[in-house]
């Protein structure tokens, strides 16, 4: 799994725990974080199927082959034969373009609409009605005849075939066609992606990550368009990235509820908001930080914390006997690393 | 209700679009029209479900179907979704919540209603089909009832039981392999001793040539595979107990051969399974390596070949798996490949399956903690619990099942080690009168060289690997759609 080399840093101690956490969508505040720090939440939930047993053995490869070395117990860095190894490996494989909206989607339920979607839509154009459905989850049948009942007497065929046409005249060829060759329809069926991987000369993962990355992007466009297929998409596409109950925290917080009452409200202990509240931080442009930390609060840290925020610690404020809450100290440290990666 | 046959043709033409009944569809049909509890023993492939398909289709009343497999259950719905019929519902535990919910409330509403015998301890589910107007009442795979068959489900064990509730509906049992104890089995626990009409078919398939190949070892045993492989006609289907070993031996065939070939089994994803399947259905696959877990519902009757990589359970379920070949009625071949230490496996198999003494004893004594979280063996033990059966007894009844798995085996090595006619061994063993009368289109006996080329099972046309050259989008796009 040589694809992992490109969530290291030549300069910043990573921990492979917080990658594979983030790329499999284990969300904690600490893991969404630090992965903000690592500069790689747009690949959260990219990798929802990642067996830890498995990325352990590649990491434990990594660093035999001498392209992870550990820094003071810190993280790894990327050795120099790292980051060529890196690089040749970006070369040689299909690179996932687009990894945030990954999380943008319900992606598996979209897959199946889209697989659904291409295989009804064909079937139609061919006035068949007797096939075999391709498998897909009840939900994403429902989502189907429900809109299909009201699209049905468009001629969708065209429409769709007009869609595919724009989204796919910007990607490789060679991706177009593999993405295609992905879907059943009328006397035609797919193949699966190890078929496409042997038949193309590259790795079945490549394909995978393409047939996820091109599915969100199609999902992607299709939102932002104005077809018939608009709204197949907007059901499915996520308004926030915040956790539901984040999310209900959020929007309380939002309308100016003070936290106590937030707390009654939810019937939430206040480190359980203070959780939602960092996640909102992390995830929500123009997120009112100052609400949180009073003028007194950010003198204090501006004192106290400077150069690389990776190295700031909690227990500094503990030392100097001043009573602030980790949680204070995480959201200014948020509020940093956003201040950072804009300038950057 | 009596129907002339000519009717029941046009009857068959019009909801099926076939021509023709199989045999012994007719007798069936016939049978269960003139409201006659039936037990069938049909042998696979000669299209069952098409009986009571029939059926609800002539009667306009619902059929529940009694299916123990989830895929099986799938594919028939499938099947009758594609022959236009809407009204047909599997009520298993994969089914989302508010979905089954909304099923059972509106169980009234399906023509063909299939549910899992699990479904049938739902007090809820019971009272809703007590409430039907049933047109048949079928238990498929009817040998699951049958603790002398290989594939006994305790769940089964209650449908006399359900049957009663339900007053006595016509009931069809259908099944491809049964014994005289599974027959009898069947006849005293689903129908209460009660007379009612046996219909049997023949399991022997005379198109399709019995052989058994041995080798001393795994290499050997590759080595003889690709070489049947590279000579058969195909579509053929190789069977093996190990997802793992799908995969391995599917990637050798398509590094040593011409061939396109493919894996099927439950560790691959919905999506690649339904891939597969339909390329295989529509021959642009040759081989598919699968597990047991491919062929059920599986209507593709060109297959010209089926190997056993693996020993089979037994021979009840070889005959289920080596009668997916020929349904054309052409000449075929079943070769079971043999290896001395397959036994191993197969032994270890029915150990994992059937929990040991120490594990029954760990289980009961600690029930309230371990629920839910012991796997298959867990919900095994969990119903024999609820039945009141003691820890002795749950052993005992282990032990014995124990005993009919390796009786089973003993049966396929047997099968394997004859030196008479392995036609009439299996004729023998299923109960079938009258002898076979060995040909050279029968069998392999035992020492016997396979002669590919007398059987005419010899590939003589050059196979080519699909081209490697990747379709063109904008042409897939246009076939798509039509344009």
């Amino acid at each position: 799994m040589d694809e992992l080399l490109r969530f290291f840093s030549k300069t910043q101690p990573r921990r492979p725990a917080v990658v594979r956490q983030v790329l499999s969508n284990k969300r904690t505040v600490s893991n969404l974080f630090w992965g903000l720090r690592y500069r790689i939440l747009d690949w959260l939930a990219v990798w929802p199927q990642l067996e830890k047993a498995k990325f352990d053995d590649s990491i434990t490869e990594m660093i035999e082959k001498k392209y992870l070395v550990e820094i003071n117990g810190e993280g790894f860095c990327l050795t120099e034969l790292g980051v060529k190894s890196r690089d040749v490996f970006l070369k040689n494989h299909y690179n996932i373009k687009s990894p945030y909206l990954f999380c943008r989607f319900k992606m598996q339920l979209w897959q199946d609409i889209l697989r659904l979607l291409m295989q009804v839509v064909s079937e139609a154009s061919y006035e068949n009605n007797h096939y075999y459905v391709v498998a897909s989850s009840f939900q994403a049948r429902t989502s189907i005849k429900i809109w299909y009942q009201k699209y049905y007497e468009h001629d969708l065929g065209p429409l769709l075939a007009e869609q595919l046409f724009l989204f796919l005249g910007n990607e490789k060829a060679q991706d177009a066609d593999a993405f295609m060759q992905l879907f059943s329809g009328h006397e035609l069926v797919a193949k699966t992606a190890e078929q496409i991987a042997v038949n193309s000369g590259c790795s079945t993962r490549d394909i995978e990550f393409l047939w996820n990355d091109l599915s969100a992007r199609f999902a992607e466009f299709l939102s932002e368009g104005a077809s018939v297929f608009k709204n197949l998409v907007m059901p499915i596409k996520r308004t926030s990235l915040l956790s539901k109950s984040a999310e209900e925290t959020y929007r309380l917080y939002k309308n100016g509820m003070p936290l106590s009452k937030i707390e009654a409200e939810r019937r939430l202990k206040g480190s359980t908001i203070a959780e939602h509240l960092l996640e909102a931080a992390i995830f929500v442009p123009n997120f009112n930080f100052q609400r949180l930390i009073s003028v007194e609060e950010a003198r204090l840290f501006k004192k106290l914390f400077k150069g690389d925020i990776d190295k700031w610690r909690y227990e500094e404020l503990q030392k100097n006997n001043f009573k602030i809450s980790f949680a204070k100290f995480r959201l200014y440290q948020i509020e940093q690393s956003k201040l950072e990666i804009a300038e950057e | 209700m009596t129907i002339s046959d000519k009717k029941l043709e046009e009857l068959l033409q019009k909801h099926f679009g076939f021509s023709e009944f199989r045999s012994g569809q007719k007798d069936v049909i016939h049978s269960l029209l003139e409201r006659k509890s039936t037990l069938a023993i049909l042998p696979t492939g000669t299209g069952k479900s098409l009986c009571y398909q029939l059926i609800g289709k002539i009667c306009k009343k619902p059929v529940v179907i009694i299916s123990p497999l989830i895929s099986l259950m799938q594919d028939q719905v499938e099947q009758l979704r594609f022959a236009g019929e809407k009204r047909v519902v599997a009520l298993t535990s994969v089914l989302p919540f508010e979905r089954k919910k909304y099923v059972i409330e509106h169980l009234e509403h399906f023509n063909f209603i299939y549910l899992a015998p699990e479904m049938l301890n739902k007090k809820e589910v019971v009272e809703k089909l007590m409430g039907l107007d049933l047109a048949l009442l079928v238990v498929d795979e009817a040998h699951c009832i049958s603790k002398w068959g290989p594939d006994f489900r305790p769940d089964y064990l209650g449908l006399g039981d359900l049957r009663k509730k339900l007053n006595s509906p016509t009931t069809l049992a259908l099944t491809a392999t049964a014994t005289k104890k599974v027959e009898e089995d069947i006849i005293r626990i689903l129908f209460d001793r009660q007379k009612i009409k046996t219909i049997r078919h023949s399991v022997d398939r005379p198109n399709i040539f019995l052989a058994v190949e041995n080798v001393e070892n795994q290499k050997e045993k590759n080595q003889k595979l690709v070489q049947l492989v590279e000579r058969l006609k195909t579509p053929g289907l190789i069977y093996f107990s190990s997802k793992k070993k799908a995969d391995e031996i599917a990637d050798l065939l398509r590094q040593k051969s011409k061939l396109n070939v493919s894996s099927y089994h439950a560790g691959r994803t919905a999506i690649d399974r339904y891939t597969v399947q339909q390329q295989f259905m529509r021959g642009e696959l040759d081989v598919i390596c699968a597990t047991s877990a491919f062929g059920m519902g599986v209507n593709k009757k060109n297959i010209r070949y089926v190997i056993h990589y693996h020993l089979p359970a037994d021979l009840e379920s070889y005959l289920q798996e080596i009668g997916r070949a020929g349904r054309d009625g052409k000449q075929s071949i079943a070769i079971l490949l043999y290896q001395a230490s397959d036994v191993i496996l197969q032994r270890q198999l029915i150990n994992m399956t059937l929990p040991e003494d120490e594990m029954i004893q760990y289980y009961m004594d600690n029930m309230q903690r371990l629920k839910g979280h012991a796997g298959e063996q867990g919900e095994l033990l969990d119903y024999y619990c609820k039945q009141g059966l003691s820890s002795r007894q749950v052993k005992e009844l282990f032990s014995r099942r124990r005993d009919e798995k390796s009786k089973n085996l003993n049966e396929i090595l047997a099968y394997i080690n004859t030196a008479e006619c392995r036609r009439e061994y299996i004729k023998r063993y299923f109960g079938e009168e009258g002898s076979q009368i060995h040909s050279g289109l029968c069998c392999q006996l035992m020492g016997e060289k396979l002669d590919l080329a007398k059987l005419g099972m010899e590939e003589t046309e050059e196979v080519t690997a699909e081209s490697s050259i990747s379709s063109n989008y904008q042409k897939t796009i246009r076939k798509l759609f039509n344009l």
